[in-house]
């Protein structure tokens, strides 16, 4: 059945939306372990891993914004993929099928 | 200045009559040399257990998207629906990369803040026991007994050699990030 196909895509388009807020929600943690003193210490081998663990942590907020993006992405086309369900067939659709 | 690591600021400060006799003879400051090695692995473990939080998130994240995958395909089918399940795919196998990556990234910094924790606790317990065997030489140098001043010298070097191995081994530290400079995604 049409409808119920399309309720179901829109559903799933819900979760996808919550699983993308989840993904930002995750790069916010990730971007808040930033430090911004030195723990890490002067010297410069600290120095450096001090500066290595900055870009692990960008690199990891990167990646669930990447997530974060691609599964909005998806859901907006679950949406449009269930309004067209939803749509009643017109004259052309109704004698192709 | 107090230091940031408790033994280490526990042993800088049974460094005051040697780092007295050294400015006396102008000699290496032990002092400033443990500095080198001041650290906060709390600050670090913090960080660690923040960046471990999140990859939590993103792990509910993938189970809600798997819910919503699960649910979209189920009774879809034609082109639209198998490019979906195409893009579904990828976009889970995804999670779990960027999920790992977080996790192996959180473990390492955990690692980094026990390694620079043993390395000040190891050095201050050094220089504790370089300082304490240096105290006569120390003061009587302080009490203007130059003979005393050969023993402050090599005590402040003892305590620069401590220093200069606690360094050496954060240096060989320095690769343990680098797997994990960069996304693991695609942008």
């Amino acid at each position: 059945m049409a409808g119920s196909t399309s309720e179901r895509l829109s559903t799933a388009a819900g979760a996808l939306d919550r699983a993308a807020a989840d993904a930002d929600q995750a790069a916010g943690r990730f971007a808040q372990a930033r430090l911004e003193s030195t723990p890490w210490g002067i010297s410069a081998p600290a120095r450096e891993i001090a500066a290595q663990w900055e870009a692990a942590l960008a690199a990891r907020d990167v990646d669930a914004r990447v997530l974060g993006d691609a599964t909005s992405e998806l859901a907006g086309q679950l949406r449009l993929a269930a309004q067209r369900h939803h749509q009643p067939p017109n004259i052309a659709t109704a004698l192709l099928s | 200045m107090s230091f940031l690591h408790p033994a280490l600021d526990k042993a800088a400060a049974g460094l005051a009559s040697l780092g007295a006799a050294a400015a006396g003879i102008r000699a290496p400051d032990p002092i400033a040399a443990l500095r080198q090695l001041d650290c906060s692995p709390q600050s670090i473990r913090e960080s660690a257990r923040t960046l471990s939080s999140g990859r939590d998130v993103l792990v509910m994240a993938r189970l809600e998207f798997e819910r919503g995958a699960h649910r979209a395909e189920r009774k879809w089918g034609g082109e639209p629906a198998a490019e979906f399940r195409g893009r579904a795919d990828e976009l889970d196998a995804h999670y779990r990369q960027a999920a790992e990556a977080a996790a192996r990234t959180a473990a390492v910094g955990f690692d980094l803040a026990d390694l620079l924790d043993r390395l000040a606790n190891q050095t201050a317990e050094q220089v504790l026991r370089v300082a304490s065997a240096a105290t006569p030489a120390a003061e009587a140098s302080l009490a203007g007994d130059r003979t005393a001043d050969l023993a402050v010298r090599e005590a402040c070097a003892a305590i620069a050699d401590a220093v200069t191995r606690g360094l050496a081994a954060i240096g060989e530290a320095t690769t343990f990030l680098e797997p994990f400079g960069e996304p693991v995604l695609p942008e």
